[in-house]
Order: C-alpha cells, then structure tokens, then sequence
C-alpha cells in the first residue's frame, strides 16, 4: 500500500519554492519567481497556502520604499519536505522490485 | 489552477530547482575583492616607492590607510547584503572565513606591535607580510572552494607561494611590497573581475 503523497507539496509551483528554499538561508520573491517562471500573483497564492500550513516564514520589508517578501523555509517544512522525498522513493524502490 | 504530475516529475523539479539555487553568483559579486586588491596593491607599491626615500620604518605608515579600507569595505558588504535576492549557506560559510580573516589580522597587529614594544625588538615584522599571505591565501582558498570557482582557489595559491618567496628574501623587505602587489593583482584583481563576468552571465 502506498503512503499518500503530501497533497500540499505535490504541486508543481509549491514544490518548485520548497525546492528552492531548501537549498539557501532565504531568498526574495523576485528570486523564486525568476527560478520558477510563475508569474507574480500564482507565486502569491502557493507562497500564501504554504505559509498557513507553516512550512514557510514569510517576512515583509522594504528596502529604500521598494516593498520586499522574503521567504524562509521553517523546520516544519524542512521534515515535510523529507517526508515527501522519502514517500516518492519508496514510490520508485516498489516499481523497481 | 494548479497541474498535478507524476512522482517522477517531481523528481526532476526538485534536483532541477536544487541546482538552480546553488552557484548563484550577485551581480558585482567580485566588486569587494576587486576594490580590496587595488587598495592594498596601490599601497604596498606606495610604501616600495617610500622606503627608498624614507629608509626608516616611517614609510609603514601608508599601512593606515587600512582603516578606511576596512569602512569602505564593511559599506560596500553591507549594500550588497541588502540588494541580495537569494542568501545561500554557501554566502553565510565565506562570510564567516573573512569576518575570521579580518579578526585574525587585528589579533596579527596586537600581537607583532606587543612584542615590539615589550623586547623593543622590530626584526620579527620581516615575516609579516609572509604571515599576512598565508591568511590571505587560506581564506581565499577557501572561499573558491565553498563557490566552486577555481580562479579564487588559484588566487589561494597565488597567495602562498607569494608568502614563500617572501620568507626566501626574509630581508628584502621593500621588495615583499612588489610581491604583494603582483599578489594582489592575481589573486584578487583579476579573479574578482572574472567573479564579475560570470555573475553577468548568470543573470
């Protein structure tokens, strides 16, 4: 029987920002949306989802009078997103047998 | 509205976007270590030129202007710090080696001034600019292998063989300002410029 795969994070976009954010200390949402070629207002809604379900900080600041978003993923999200990878491995390890 | 895809999808979006995070180069990126090997290369071949008209130890004193290399520098960090869109662990680790560096060189100050006015003795700053290599050349050492660019590890090495000529005419001491500046200029000025390049190409 297979694990269910974490609905959350198995989204194209979602998954894209909590594997960008992953890999660095924090990153600016100019940053995610250049990796991810969302476009700003999709890139909104999925930062948002995966803030309510704490996988993400989400700090609002401004630089000069520029506003700024930047996004740090929290332990939480960090044992999600194992979860999620060690889910998808056994996925591949059964259709290996 | 949002597409589903398969497991093997997500697979490859994760290692694609993995990658996309790591080797991510700011524009301007090798602007600090370019302004750092100008300073100190300009003012290492102001103290070659000064010890030939001054021969006594008062052509050091162009050594001061450190200290507003050190303002400028911290400026210079600062605004580059606040316009990054990405911090990685990777910026956090060199970060950390020249905030070491910077300490090390102020206790390397204390230390060779302490014993010069505790002994009244001058001949150990012979090997100072030797010292200040080895430093240099770790640290940049270092920081070439935390972001994978080899001129930064070549500048690493560059550096060290710098200090060993050095310690080979220990009592040539205007011509380590000459090393240094080639130094300076190889190890820092045209890796920080090839930084620059590559950063350009990124984005």
């Amino acid at each position: 029987m297979f694990k269910e795969l974490d609905p959350l994070l198995h989204s194209q976009l979602r998954l894209a920002v909590m594997s960008l954010l992953i890999g660095v200390e924090e990153a600016d949402f100019v940053f995610l949306k250049e990796k991810t070629g969302a476009t700003a207002g999709n890139l909104s809604v999925q930062i948002e989802k995966l803030k309510e379900a704490e996988y993400i900080d989400v700090e609002k600041t401004f630089q000069g009078k520029m506003p700024r978003t930047i996004c740090r993923i929290t332990p939480k999200g960090v044992q999600a997103f194992e979860n999620y990878v060690k889910t998808i491995q056994t996925y591949f390890n059964t259709n290996n047998k | 509205m949002e597409t589903k895809f398969t497991e093997q999808d997500s697979l490859q979006l994760i290692n694609q976007m993995i990658q996309q995070a790591q080797n991510n180069f700011q524009k301007g990126a090798g602007n600090i270590t370019i302004f750092w090997g100008c300073l100190v290369a300009f003012t290492a071949l102001l103290n070659f030129t000064l010890a030939f008209v001054f021969p006594g130890a008062q052509s050091c004193y162009v050594w001061f202007l450190m200290v507003p290399g050190w303002i400028v520098s911290y400026l210079m960090g600062r605004k580059e710090d606040r316009s990054a869109i990405v911090k990685t662990h990777i910026d956090r680790i060199i970060h950390s080696t020249w905030l070491a560096f910077g300490i090390s060189m102020v206790i390397l100050q204390f230390v060779f001034w302490s014993v010069a006015f505790y002994f009244d003795e001058y001949r150990h700053f012979t090997m100072m600019t030797s010292v200040i290599l080895i430093f240099t050349g770790a640290a940049q050492y270092i920081t070439g292998k935390a972001c994978r660019f080899r001129p930064y590890v070549y500048g690493g090495f560059i550096f060290w063989l710098g200090a060993v000529i050095c310690f080979i005419i220990l009592r040539e001491v205007p011509f380590h300002f000459l090393i240094l500046t080639v130094c300076m200029v190889f190890g820092y000025i045209v890796p920080g410029y090839k930084l620059n390049v590559k950063a350009k190409e990124h984005v």
